[in-house]
C-alpha cells in the first residue's frame, strides 16, 4: 500500500464521479439546449450568476436547489413507507455502480507499477455492467408499487416488461461481441480496437460487429427507458409514470438516476463498438513515442481552436448596448480563454524544452486517452438526446413486436454468423 | 491488483451509501408537511377521491413476459463461457451449442405459433 497506488485510486474514482453523477446537469442543459435546438428554440438562457450564463448551464444546477428545496412530500395514502424512500436510492446506486467499471485509459505504467484506469479496476466488465443496469429495474418496480397510485403501478409494469424484454436481445447482442474479442475485461477489448482492419481501418466494434452495434444500440435505448421506448414515463397517458408521487430530491435521485444510466449506456456502447478511449490511428504505442510531435501539435492548435471558438462567442454573445451583461460575460470568458492557452501552453513549452520523461509521458498519454474517452461520450450522449427529440413514443405492443420479433431473432443470427465465421475462418 | 480492488471497492461502498444519504437528507430544508386531506390522496389526475385498490392484478400477459425472459436468461448464461473461449473449443463447441440453442429456438417458434407475444 504505498501512496502512488492511493493516489491513482482517488483519481479514477474522481474521474467516475466527474463523468457519472457530474455529468448530470451537464446532460440536462445539452438535452435542454439540444431540444431547443431541433424546435427551432433558444432554450433555457436567462439564469445566470453575476452575469455568467454559460450558455444557460447555470439553469441546471438552478433546477437543483429549486429540487433541494421543495417541501419533501409523501401522501398519506402510501403505506410502505420504507420500500417508498428506498426505491429511488435502488435506481440510483444500480445506475452509479454500473458506471465504476469503464476504462478511461489504457494501463498506466508508473516506475515498475502498472495501475488499471477504471474506477473498480476489476476484470468482470460486461458482466457487472449488465447485472447492475439490470437491478435497476427493482428501483422503479418498487417504487412504483409503494406508491399506492394506479398511474405508478402501471407505469412500473410497463417498465418491467419493457426492460426485461429488451434485456435478452441486449445480451445475445452482446455475446456476439463476446465471440469476437475473446474477452470480458473491458480493457483487453479495448485494446483489442486498437488494432487495424486490412492495415487501414480501426478495428472498432461498429465496423467488426454493424448488427450487433444497432440491436445493441436500440436496446440501450430501452434499457435507460429513454424515448422512444420511455413508456414506463410517458406522462401524456399516465402522468409522471412510475415516480408521480415522488417530490423533492427523492424525484432528484429518480432524475439523477435516469441520466447517470443514460451516461453509463453511453459509456459501455463507446467502449464496446466505438473504441473506449482509443483515438483513430493513435494507439497508446504510437502515442508514446512520438509525444513530442503531439505536444508541437497541441502548441500550434490550442490557440487556433481557442481564437475561433472566441470568434464564435464574440458573435453571438455580445449585445450593442456597453453595459448589458453579456458583454461583460463575454469579456471574461475571453479573459479566462487566454490564461488558459498561456498556462498550458508555457506546460508544454517547459516539458518540450526540458524533455518530460517516462513516467511524464505515461501520464500525459493516459490524460489524452482520458479526454478522447469525454468525448466520445459526450457525442454518444448527443445521440440519444437526438433521438428523444426526434422520435415519438412507440406503443406498447409495437415495442413487445420490436423486441421478442425483429431484435432477438436478428441477435441468436447474428451469433449463429460469428460463430462459424469465427472458427471456420480461424480469424 | 489486489489491494487495488480492495481499497476502490471500499471508497465506493462508502461513496453508494453516502451520496443518496446525502440525497434524501436534503428533503429536511424544504417547507414543513401541510397536512391537507386532498393532498393525502394519491394523485390520479386531480380526482378529489381515490377509487379503487391500486393493488390490482393484472394483464397475464406481463407474467408470460416475464417467464420467457427468465427462459432466455438462462440459455444467455450458459453461453457467456462459450462465448469466450470459442476460438479454444472449436467445431466441437459450435455443434454442441448449436443444438443447445436450437432446441430454445424450437421453443421460440412455438411461443410465436401460440400468439403468446401478440398483443391483442
Amino acid at each position: 500500500m504505498n501512496i502512488i497506488l492511493i493516489i491513482v485510486i482517488v483519481v479514477n474514482i474522481i474521474i467516475a464521479l466527474l463523468f457519472s453523477l457530474g455529468a448530470a446537469p451537464i446532460l440536462v442543459w445539452v438535452e435542454r439546449r439540444v431540444a431547443g435546438f431541433i424546435q427551432d428554440r433558444l432554450g433555457p438562457n436567462r439564469c445566470n450568476i453575476a452575469g455568467f450564463r454559460l450558455g444557460g448551464l447555470i439553469q441546471s444546477f438552478a433546477d437543483m436547489l429549486k429540487l433541494v428545496f421543495k417541501e419533501d412530500f409523501r401522501a398519506g395514502a402510501i403505506k410502505e413507507k420504507f420500500v417508498f424512500s428506498i426505491a429511488p436510492v435502488i435506481v440510483f446506486a444500480s445506475a452509479f455502480l454500473s458506471y465504476m467499471v469503464m476504462p478511461f485509459a489504457d494501463d498506466l505504467v508508473i516506475g515498475s507499477q502498472t495501475f488499471v484506469m477504471q474506477g473498480l479496476p476489476i476484470n468482470l466488465g460486461v458482466l457487472w455492467f449488465l447485472a447492475f443496469a439490470g437491478l435497476s429495474i427493482y428501483g422503479i418496480i418498487l417504487g412504483g408499487w409503494a406508491s399506492n397510485n394506479k398511474y405508478s403501478l402501471l407505469g412500473s409494469i410497463r417498465a418491467g416488461a419493457q426492460v426485461i424484454s429488451y434485456e435478452a436481445s441486449m445480451t445475445l447482442a452482446l455475446i456476439s461481441l463476446l465471440i469476437t474479442y475473446g474477452s470480458i475485461n473491458l480493457v483487453d477489448i479495448v485494446n483489442f480496437q486498437g488494432k487495424l482492419l486490412f492495415g487501414f481501418i480501426p478495428a472498432w466494434g461498429v465496423v467488426m460487429q454493424p448488427l450487433a452495434a444497432i440491436i445493441f444500440i436500440v436496446t440501450a435505448f430501452a434499457e435507460a427507458n429513454r424515448t422512444p421506448f420511455d413508456i414506463a414515463e410517458g406522462e401524456s397517458e399516465i402522468v409522471g409514470g412510475y415516480h408521480t408521487e415522488y417530490s423533492a430530491m427523492k424525484f432528484g435521485l429518480f432524475f439523477v438516476g435516469e441520466y447517470v444510466a443514460m451516461s453509463a449506456s453511453s459509456a459501455l456502447i463507446v467502449t464496446l463498438f466505438f473504441g473506449g478511449y482509443n483515438l483513430p490511428w493513435l494507439g497508446t504505442a504510437t502515442l508514446k513515442e512520438h509525444f513530442s510531435a503531439i505536444m508541437w501539435i497541441i502548441v500550434v492548435a490550442l490557440p487556433l481552436l481557442s481564437f475561433l471558438f472566441g470568434r464564435w462567442i464574440v458573435k453571438n454573445n455580445v449585445w450593442p448596448k456597453t453595459d448589458d451583461i453579456r458583454n461583460k460575460e463575454t469579456k471574461w470568458l475571453l479573459r479566462m480563454m487566454v490564461l488558459m492557452n498561456m498556462v498550458i501552453i508555457a506546460i508544454l513549452a517547459y516539458f518540450l524544452y526540458s524533455g518530460i520523461g517516462v513516467t511524464g509521458t505515461n501520464i500525459a498519454v493516459a490524460v489524452i486517452q482520458v479526454a478522447t474517452f469525454a468525448i466520445k461520450l459526450l457525442l454518444m450522449n448527443f445521440v440519444f438526446v437526438w433521438v428523444r427529440w426526434t422520435l415519438p413514443r412507440f406503443r406498447y405492443d409495437q415495442l413487445q413486436n420490436l423486441g421478442w420479433k425483429v431484435l432477438l431473432p436478428l441477435s441468436i443470427a447474428n451469433i449463429f454468423l460469428t460463430a462459424l465465421v469465427v472458427v471456420g475462418f480461424g480469424v | 491488483m489486489s489491494s487495488q480492488v480492495f481499497l476502490a471497492s471500499s471508497i465506493i461502498v462508502v461513496l453508494v451509501i453516502a451520496i443518496p444519504i446525502l440525497f434524501l437528507a436534503t428533503g429536511k430544508l424544504g417547507p414543513k408537511n401541510k397536512k391537507q386531506k386532498e393532498k393525502n390522496i394519491s394523485y390520479e389526475s386531480g380526482v378529489t377521491k381515490s377509487i379503487g385498490n391500486s393493488n390490482n392484478p393484472f394483464s397475464v400477459k406481463f407474467y408470460l413476459v416475464a417467464l420467457l425472459f427468465v427462459l432466455f436468461d438462462v440459455e444467455i448464461i450458459f453461453m457467456f463461457p462459450w462465448a469466450v473461449d470459442v476460438r479454444e473449443l472449436g467445431w466441437f463447441g459450435i455443434v454442441e451449442m448449436f443444438t443447445f440453442m436450437a432446441l430454445l429456438l424450437a421453443g421460440l417458434i412455438y411461443v410465436y405459433k401460440a400468439k403468446a407475444l401478440t398483443w391483442q
